[in-house]
């Protein structure tokens, strides 16, 4: 039974949905590393559910299911690399050391003169 | 009547009477970015308030520092810093220095305000070649950091809402005519700090310039910090909400 389902190729139906589920698992996948990670839940979600139709009717018509478990578990790997980087994984603020450096030099150019002084007494 | 009533409203720049921080003080914000329907934190803005030594007449150093998020930097890498320097009574600027990096196009700018001879002198340094100039400020001429201060010190406790005064901040080498209007106070929540009763302020512009002329409101607390919680703001690109995550070194 077991050799027969593995055997048995996949209808039309399945292999157009393990194709779109694929497709919108690798998107999903690849959002999740970048900067506007939970946009990728969307594309990682609709990944899962075409892939969840997918195994369920492979499932009933006794189809070859190895193909479907790859493109769930890149389904399910989107949808948790995007939720862990957006919840958990904290963002920080880049610290610039150049940056700071130049920013110090401006603030010492300006306070090791008279200038502000000079300035002040223009207030009155 | 509702002639008199208007011209009531709209009163001259008002005098700050009573300091609501002190140097020490440093805010952080996050700045977020409206994008395809979602709103994503892009920048971290720091706000300090540092006293410059050996002054006879104080002078506080006020500092912006924006800089990108570490997911984003490879994106669209932003360095920001805006430092001011004011006479600490009267909250006037005296220096304003810009150092900025975005995306690798870097600018220094130097404002030095001379009241007096109601000048403001320039210095500018980007890409292209330095350039010096000079442009008329007034009175109540301020810069975009000392602007945000100043408005800290004003009671609002006495202000009517909708009481409007003008205001002129010299920002990207212009003088922009500005108007302040009290809208009164609106509850915000401030995420980890619980919600605040703020006073709203709408920052009006003569014409759109960076920002849409009538889309920029600030929330200061309804408290004598009076501490910005947060600003919006709509940009060409989209909008934009600044909101308060930290406080440190408050004076009240």
């Amino acid at each position: 039974m077991n050799k027969q389902m593995l055997m048995k190729s996949n209808s039309v139906l399945v292999k157009t949905l393990i194709v779109l589920g694929f497709l919108t698992g690798i998107v999903g996948l690849g959002m999740a590393f970048t900067p506007v990670k939970i946009m990728a839940l969307f594309p990682s979600l609709v990944a899962l559910f075409i892939s969840l139709i997918a195994y369920f009717i492979a499932k009933a018509k006794q189809e070859k299911r190895v193909v479907v478990f790859i493109a769930l578990l890149i389904a399910v790997a989107g949808t948790s690399v995007a939720l862990v980087n957006e919840f958990i994984v904290k963002d920080t603020v880049v610290v610039d050391q150049k940056f700071e450096e130049k920013k110090e030099q401006s603030v010492q150019e300006v306070e090791d003169t008279d200038e502000l002084d000079e300035l002040q007494d223009e207030l009155e | 009547m509702l002639l008199f009533g208007t011209t009531q409203l709209i009163a001259q720049t008002p005098v700050p009477n009573k300091q609501a921080f002190q140097p020490g003080e440093k805010l952080k914000y996050t700045v977020s970015y409206f994008m395809s329907s979602l709103w994503t934190d892009l920048a971290g803005l720091e706000m300090n308030i540092i006293n410059v030594p050996g002054k006879e007449k104080p002078i506080y150093r006020l500092e912006f520092n924006a800089s990108t998020f570490s997911s984003w930097d490879s994106y669209v890498k932003i360095r920001h810093s805006y430092q001011t320097w004011v006479d600490a009574a009267s909250v006037k600027p005296l220096i304003m220095k810009q150092d900025s990096d975005v995306k690798g196009h870097t600018k220094k700018a130097k404002y030095s305000f001379k009241y007096k001879s109601k000048l403001a002198e320039i210095e500018l340094e980007s890409s292209d070649a330095p350039v010096k100039t000079k442009v008329t400020i007034a009175d109540n001429t301020l810069d975009i950091v000392s602007l945000l201060y100043y408005l800290r010190n004003l009671d609002y406790d006495t202000y009517p809402v909708g009481k409007t005064f003008p205001i002129s901040v010299l920002f990207l080498e212009r003088v922009l005519n500005m108007k302040i209007k009290y809208l009164g106070k609106e509850t915000i929540d401030v995420g980890k700090l619980g919600k605040k009763s703020c006073y709203k302020l709408a920052l009006e512009l003569e014409r759109d310039f960076v920002v849409k002329r009538n889309s920029n409101f600030l929330w200061l607390t309804a408290d004598n910090n009076r501490v910005p919680v947060l600003i919006s703001a709509i940009f060409k690109e989209g909008e934009v909400k600044v909101k308060l995550t930290e406080t440190n070194g408050l004076k009240n």
